[in-house]
C-alpha cells in the first residue's frame, strides 16, 4: 500500500514471487528447448523458440486465469494472487517473443511488410482448417499488451476502478482468441493426440474453476437477510463471527463485511477500493481491516484508510440485540464515522 | 459497484463454456489429417508409379 507511485513498489514478497516466477519460466523454456532439440533434431532454433515461448505464454495464461477462482474457493491460494500482475506481464512478454520470432520466420522474406503480410496473406475466413489463426494470435497479443501496459496503480486510479476492471476483463476475449489460435493453428498440423488432450484439459480446468467459484459466490448473494425492524435487517449472530474477522452478508445486492474486534462490531462495504478485493475475507491487523489481496487497510469505524492514505469505503449502522446483529441496509457515504456496537460480556466470550 | 461486474463475469463464462469446447472439438473433427497409428507398408501391394496419388 503506497500513497506515491513507483514503477514497482518492491518488497520482500514481490521479490520472492518474481524470483520464483522467473526461475520456473527459465526452467520450462530450457527443458522445452532441450527436450525438443533431442526429439526433433531437424527443428531450427527459431522454430524451437516459437514453440517454447508460445506454449509457455499459453500455459501461464491458464495459471493467471485459474488464480482468481482458486482464491475464491480456498484462501490458501491467496499468495499467488498477491503479484498476479507480474504473471500477466510475463505472459505478454513470452507471447511477444513468440509473435516477433514467428513473424520474422514466416512473414519477413516476401516483398510485403511483415505486419501487412501477417494480416492479409491468409483470407480463408470461411474454412475452419484453413482459418487465418495467426491474426487471432496477433489480436490477442494486442489485448495482452493493453493489459500489461495498464497493470499499475497509476492507471487503476486514473482510469477509475470500473473502467480499469472492464478493460482487464478483456483477458477473457484474449483467452478465447488464443484457444482458437491454438486449435486452428497448432492442432491442425500437429496430430499427436497429446496436444489436443492438453488443450482440452486446460480449457476444462479454467471453465470448471470459474463455474465452481461463480456458484459459490451466487450462494452468498442469494442469501436473504432476516425480517426488517425499525429499518434494520437481521444479519447474523455475534457468536458466528470469529474475533478480528468478519462475516459477509448481502444487503440490497451489495456485500457488507461485519467485523468483530475488541468487544465491538462494525460494518463496512466488502469491496476494497484498490481492486475490489473481498475485505470480509481479511483480518483486523494493527486496528485496521486489511484486504487479503494486496494489504490495503481501512479503519473499521469510519471505512477510511489511515493517513497519509486517502481511500474510503461505505460504512453501515449496526445494533446488537440479544446477541444478534441488526444492520441498516442503507450505506453511509464513504468515510462516514459510525460508533461501533458494543458486545455484552457473555457475547464477547461466545 | 461489484455486482454488475460479477454478472458480466458470469455471463462471459457461460458463453465461453459453450463456445470454446465446441470450437476445440470442431477444430479437431474438421482438420484435414487424423492421428493414425504407424502401419508397416504392405509388401504385397504393387509399387505405384512415381508421382501417382494413392
Amino acid at each position: 500500500m503506497s500513497h506515491q507511485y513507483h514503477a514497482i513498489a518492491w518488497n520482500r514478497r514481490k521479490r520472492v514471487y518474481d524470483i520464483v516466477l522467473v526461475s520456473l519460466v527459465t526452467l520450462y523454456l530450457t527443458l522445452f528447448i532441450g527436450v525438443s532439440a533431442f526429439l526433433f533434431p531437424y527443428a531450427t532454433a527459431k522454430t524451437l523458440t516459437i514453440r517454447a515461448a508460445g506454449s509457455a505464454a499459453f500455459l501461464l495464461l491458464h495459471i493467471v486465469l485459474c488464480i482468481g477462482p482458486l482464491c475464491r474457493l480456498d484462501t490458501k491460494f491467496l499468495p499467488l494472487l498477491y503479484n498476479r500482475r507480474h504473471l500477466g506481464v510475463v505472459t505478454f512478454l513470452l507471447g511477444a517473443i513468440h509473435s516477433v520470432v514467428a513473424i520474422r520466420q514466416f512473414h519477413s522474406l516476401g516483398d510485403k511488410d511483415p505486419l501487412v503480410s501477417l494480416l492479409t496473406s491468409n483470407q480463408h475466413f470461411g474454412s475452419l482448417p484453413d482459418f487465418p489463426f495467426q491474426q487471432l494470435g496477433f489480436l490477442a497479443l494486442m489485448i495482452l499488451f493493453l493489459m500489461a501496459a495498464t497493470s499499475h496503480d497509476f492507471w487503476l486510479r486514473n482510469l477509475t476502478p470500473p473502467v480499469w476492471k472492464t478493460l482487464h476483463m478483456l483477458v477473457y476475449v484474449a483467452y478465447a482468441m488464443l484457444v482458437a489460435h491454438v486449435t486452428l493453428g497448432l492442432l491442425q498440423s500437429e496430430t499427436n493426440p497429446l496436444f489436443a488432450v492438453g488443450a482440452g484439459v486446460g480449457l476444462l480446468t479454467v471453465i470448471t474453476l470459474h463455474v465452481a467459484a461463480a456458484r459459490r459466490e451466487a450462494k452468498v448473494d442469494s442469501k436473504k437477510l432476516g425480517p426488517a425492524a425499525d429499518g434494520l435487517v437481521y444479519a447474523c449472530a455475534v457468536s458466528k463471527i470469529p474475533e478480528r474477522c468478519a462475516t459477509v452478508v448481502s444487503v440490497n445486492g451489495e456485500r457488507v463485511a461485519i467485523f468483530k474486534y475488541d468487544g465491538k462490531i462494525s460494518a463496512i462495504s466488502n469491496v476494497c477500493r484498490h481492486q475490489n478485493g473481498p475485505l470480509g475475507e481479511g483480518r483486523i491487523i494493527d486496528g485496521c481491516v486489511t484486504c487479503p489481496w494486496h494489504g490495503y487497510q481501512y479503519l473499521p469505524q469510519d471505512g477510511a484508510s489511515p493517513p497519509p492514505f486517502t481511500e474510503k469505503i461505505s460504512t453501515f449502522q449496526t445494533r446488537i440485540v440479544d446477541g444478534r446483529i441488526w444492520i441498516d441496509p442503507r450505506p453511509n457515504p464513504p468515510g462516514t464515522r459510525v460508533e461501533p456496537s458494543l458486545i455484552g460480556d457473555s457475547e464477547v466470550m461466545a | 459497484m461489484i455486482q454488475p461486474l460479477r454478472k458480466i463475469h458470469r455471463r462471459i463464462f457461460f458463453v465461453l463454456a459453450l463456445v470454446l469446447p465446441a470450437l476445440l472439438l470442431n477444430g479437431i473433427v474438421f482438420r484435414y489429417s487424423w492421428p493414425t497409428a504407424n502401419r508397416s507398408p504392405n509388401a504385397a501391394a504393387r509399387p505405384q508409379p512415381s508421382g501417382a496419388t494413392p
